[in-house]
């Protein structure tokens, strides 16, 4: 049968379909056989209620290979993420041997596709200036510095990997030891004379006492660019930026799970007079399982707008990664969820270095974190993500006979 | 419009619309059809109410919609296990669930591997998971011969399979198609080919397939996994090629190749490693993980994960500001406060559901955020907290003015008593931990305390640290803003009147309280009111503490 034949016929079966609705096949005589391949091209479609299933054989066509090639897809950003440097040399004034950068990205996080991002994140270990109520598995390995900030601040850095500490001067708060802000300073300089890198100060988090004890701790470590966490909007924060320019410190720009109150808090501390280059964000790091995805989504969307070109939010990101310890999934012990959860001793870690590198893949560059093992298997993904070196591959098909 | 909604959150399908199938909208249905079919197809597999679908994804990131169709987490098994062993796991994956936000997580499926390369030890295994679960399945072997004996094996089951790669892609290919089957096409480490085997098997009419552009975990090696999971993604979804255009699928398991019979210790540092590579891959496209591990904390982060990631960025996270009537409570259950974020409503609720607890629950509006965030962010503060106990009326609800706040609002202590007039108790970091709580530490705290601004001349009164015999004293007092002093002995949380019976309220501790509070020097009139059910101790206490003591009935006392 020629093919206009074809046509015509679908056209008739679709004229009497719309005047019937339904077609009885059976009064039709066809030569199946010579139609299947028109016929599948053009009537089956036309009138596919009309056609009971099977009545129309498929076409089977040939398994051919068709060569193609993968483009991977590029794309231009405007923006760029600024440098933060940590700590200065003797050269630059300050006293560290060792200085740290994060930042100066141009892509997407791990797009090598794309480019390779100058500096890879790092890891600052928690190191608090008085004893806290610490989840077991942490305790059990810092159990004997944690009297000594400057021992804990060692030991995390020659044992645990660290790239830097935070000390934390929780005991100024005046609802736990309300240590004076003197004598906080004095806690910085110690610390600084037992290591070789930068540190990171943190406050109480009493926003009444914070600014005296972060200005007199910038004061005590002049020209050592360090980071004053934070500023942000509860409490006198001009004080703490006051304090970073006169003494050269960084600031940490802090606000809650909130992009656009994220960048007024950046453009208030880029209008004091901080240079850009002296600022890192912190957008609020919720746990895994506490709304880990709204701080996912909002440092995706702070670190895409900026390499699209928004200025104020072209700085650095940090995550308070040792959040993930308020879970309980990650502190509850053994006896009481062990039956359903599996030990602490892989939970709590896996809890701390999911959360951090759940933001990491999203464009986080500093993770606070507390715990050696989640360290350690954060530390070598990173690694693995940014490393120029290769392994060699699995024969990883393989896996499918592998009896495990 | 709703229909439109529901074909555009991926609830309905198009064919739903009866009329639109009709001839003569045709071009418009083909035309629909295109606009929502999403740049990741989707791929079902699995029959019944066990199916799964995989892909359907819109967009890249979840913020700029969300993402559809969370991530299927599929453990395997093999077919050299025995029957004992594999009945064990499979029950083990199968039931494993743990409670979160309302509902139970679990994992979603199991894959079939072919260790043996024999077809009837692997259809024989395919038959035995068939006869403990019927959830759905992953047949895994790179052997036709295998695929063939599983899928008759599971006849009726709609399995996916694994794999069609450059070697077998035309077998596989046939057995895909003539059976209507779902396959992954694998390429490890090659895009081109892994485009070429998908754009060939895809033109020979398989009409479903996956991706798998291989999991290698290593130096370097890891980059190249989480790149290529990011490009396929990126050039489905924004450079619109539809070749790829496909769920990607990643199989952490491989990370145990060549670690057959190692020891314990790196076993489990293999598993830990493989949930983060899980967890990694989560974050980052995969539409579906083949897993080895099930170590419990190898799941717990997986299911949590995923479950983050795929709520819907456009529900708002809070629920509705009110008091919840948690079990049966009346007017001596104590009052609690939390957040409106709905992870930590539900929680609070389900921990003192679990634990029997009848208590009042206000939900306080914090604009849906966390207990800790809006503690620090200062959506939870002491006058919101005031103010939620005047806007829902608690004070009428209970003969208490005693307040349960969450440990991480430790500090808002005192700021709410001084503005609410009522006593806070600093409750647990973790609701959890609430049954414990009320047991050993829900107590007034004691010594001699007061109510109002008593004087020299003002009543004494005895009471137990039992929250309901220290409210029965204390709130008409201050209902009436009477004066007084409060002698509060430690019966360990006992009302007075089982604390006399089980000897925990004696002379020589009221003494003892009075002593050490200073009585004898603050108060001239020394006359001490004691309630009717400590009358027995009457007299050793005017003995050992040289005052007059009276017994008046507590709600008597404020006359």
């Amino acid at each position: 049968m020629p093919s206009n034949d074809v046509t015509k016929l679908g056209k008739d079966i679709l004229s009497i379909l719309e005047k019937f609705g339904e077609l009885e096949l059976q009064d039709v005589s066809l030569e199946a056989d010579e139609l299947v391949l028109k016929m599948a091209a053009g009537l089956a479609a036309m009138a596919p209620r009309a056609l009971a299933p099977g009545v129309i054989p498929t076409a089977v066509k040939p398994f051919q290979l068709l060569e193609e090639k993968f483009k991977p897809p590029i794309q231009e950003y405007p923006g760029q993420i600024v440098e933060v440097q940590f700590g200065q040399t003797r050269a630059e004034g300050g006293t560290r041997k060792q200085i740290r950068k994060i930042g100066g990205e141009k892509v997407p996080p791990f797009y090598r596709f794309e480019y390779d991002n100058p500096n890879r994140p790092l890891v600052t270990f928690d190191v608090f200036d008085t004893r806290m109520p610490l989840p077991k598995p942490i305790k059990d390995h810092f159990d004997e510095v944690m009297d000594d900030p400057a021992e804990w601040a060692k030991k995390s850095l020659k044992e645990y990997g660290a790239d830097l500490v935070t000390v934390h001067l929780v005991s100024t708060d005046p609802y736990i030891k309300n240590t004076p802000a003197k004598q906080a300073a004095k806690t910085i300089e110690d610390v600084l004379q037992a290591i070789d890198t930068p540190l990171l100060i943190g406050g109480s988090g009493n926003p009444e006492k914070d600014p005296e004890v972060l200005e007199a701790a910038a004061a005590a470590a002049q020209n050592e660019r360090l980071m004053l966490n934070s500023a942000s909007d509860n409490l006198d924060w001009k004080r703490i930026v006051e304090a970073a320019k006169k003494y050269n410190h960084n600031v940490l720009s802090w606000t809650q799970l909130d992009v656009n109150n994220q960048k007024k808090m950046n453009q208030l501390l880029l209008d004091a007079g901080l240079p850009k280059d002296h600022i890192v964000q912190d957008a609020t790091t919720a746990a895994l399982g506490y709304g880990l995805q709204y701080s996912f989504s909002i440092f995706e969307r702070i670190r895409m707008s900026a390499l699209k070109g928004e200025k104020d939010l072209q700085m650095p990101l940090s995550s308070g990664t040792t959040n993930a310890w308020g879970a309980r999934e990650a502190y509850m012990s053994d006896k009481k969820k062990g039956s359903e959860w599996g030990t602490i001793n892989f939970r709590g870690p896996l809890w701390e270095a999911t959360t951090g590198l759940s933001l990491a893949l999203n464009g986080c560059d500093i993770f606070m974190m507390l715990h050696p093992a989640s360290v350690k298997i954060f530390k070598t993904v990173v690694e693995y993500l940014t490393s120029k070196k290769k392994d060699k591959p699995s024969p990883l098909l393989n896996w499918v006979t592998t009896k495990v | 419009m709703a229909f439109v909604y529901l074909l555009i959150n991926h609830e309905a399908e198009i064919e739903a619309c009866k009329p639109i199938l009709e001839p003569k909208y045709k071009q418009n249905y083909e035309k629909l059809k295109e606009i929502l079919t999403p740049p990741v197809r989707t791929v079902k597999f699995g029959e019944g109410e066990h199916t799964k679908i995989i892909g359907g994804k819109e967009v890249m990131r979840r913020h700029e919609l969300t993402w559809f169709n969370p991530t299927v987490l599929a453990i395997d098994v093999h077919d050299e296990m025995d029957e004992k062993e594999l009945t064990q796991r499979v029950d083990l994956i199968t039931h494993w669930g743990t409670f979160y936000i309302g509902q139970t997580l679990m994992l979603d499926a199991i894959a079939i591997k072919c260790v043996s390369g024999n077809p009837n030890k692997f259809a024989n295994t395919v038959k035995a998971v068939i006869k403990n679960t019927n959830w759905p399945l992953i047949l895994c072997s790179l052997d036709p011969a295998c695929l063939k004996a599983g899928i008759k094996a599971a006849a009726g089951k709609k399995p996916l399979l694994y794999a069609a790669t450059k070697d077998n892609w035309k077998e596989v290919g046939e057995i895909a198609r003539s059976e209507k089957l779902p396959v992954i096409v694998a390429a490890p480490g090659d895009l081109d080919q892994l485009k070429t085997l998908a754009k060939s098997l895809h033109e020979a009419g398989v009409e479903e397939l996956a991706l798998d552009p291989g999991t290698f975990w290593g130096e370097g090696l890891l980059s190249d996994t989480v790149n290529s999971f990011t490009m396929l993604r990126r050039a489905a979804i924004e450079t619109d090629d539809k070749t790829v255009g496909w769920p990607l699928i990643g199989v952490p398991a491989t990370i145990w190749i060549g670690k057959e019979g190692v020891s314990e210790g790196e076993r489990l540092a293999t598993a830990f490693q493989e949930t983060i590579l899980s967890a990694v891959l989560t974050a980052r496209y995969a539409d579906l993980l083949i897993i080895h591990s099930t170590e419990l904390w190898t799941f717990l982060p997986l299911v949590i994960l995923k479950n983050n990631l795929y709520a819907d960025p456009r529900v708002h996270p809070a629920v509705k500001s009110e008091v919840m009537a948690i079990g049966t409570p009346d007017q001596n259950s104590p009052v609690m406060v939390t957040t409106n974020f709905a992870l930590t409503a539900y929680t609070v609720k389900s921990d003192l559901e679990q634990a029997k607890i009848n208590a009042w629950l206000i939900v306080m509006d914090t604009g849906g955020i966390g207990v800790e965030s809006s503690a620090a962010g200062g959506q939870f503060n002491a006058s919101k907290v005031a103010e939620s106990l005047q806007e829902f009326n608690i004070g009428d609800k209970v003969a208490h003015r005693a307040l349960i706040i969450p440990g991480m609002g430790a500090r808002f202590k005192g700021e709410i008593e001084d503005l609410s007039g009522w006593d806070v108790y600093v409750g647990p970091r973790d609701s959890g931990g609430i049954g414990d709580f009320l047991k050993e530490k829900y107590r007034a705290v004691t010594g001699l305390k007061y109510v109002g601004d008593p004087g020299k001349d003002s009543p004494v009164v005895l009471t137990s640290n039992n929250v309901k015999s220290f409210y029965e004293v204390k709130k008409p007092l201050l209902d009436a803003k009477a004066s007084a002093w409060l002698v509060v002995v430690d019966t360990e949380g006992l009302d007075i009147a089982s604390a006399v019976k089980e000897k925990k309220l004696d002379a020589a501790a009221v003494k003892k309280v009075m002593d050490e509070g200073g009585a004898n020097e603050q108060v001239s009139k020394k006359e001490l009111i004691i309630p009717p059910a400590a009358e027995s101790l009457k007299a050793s206490i005017e003995s050992a503490t040289k005052w007059k003591v009276k017994v008046v009935a507590p709600d008597k006392l404020a006359k």
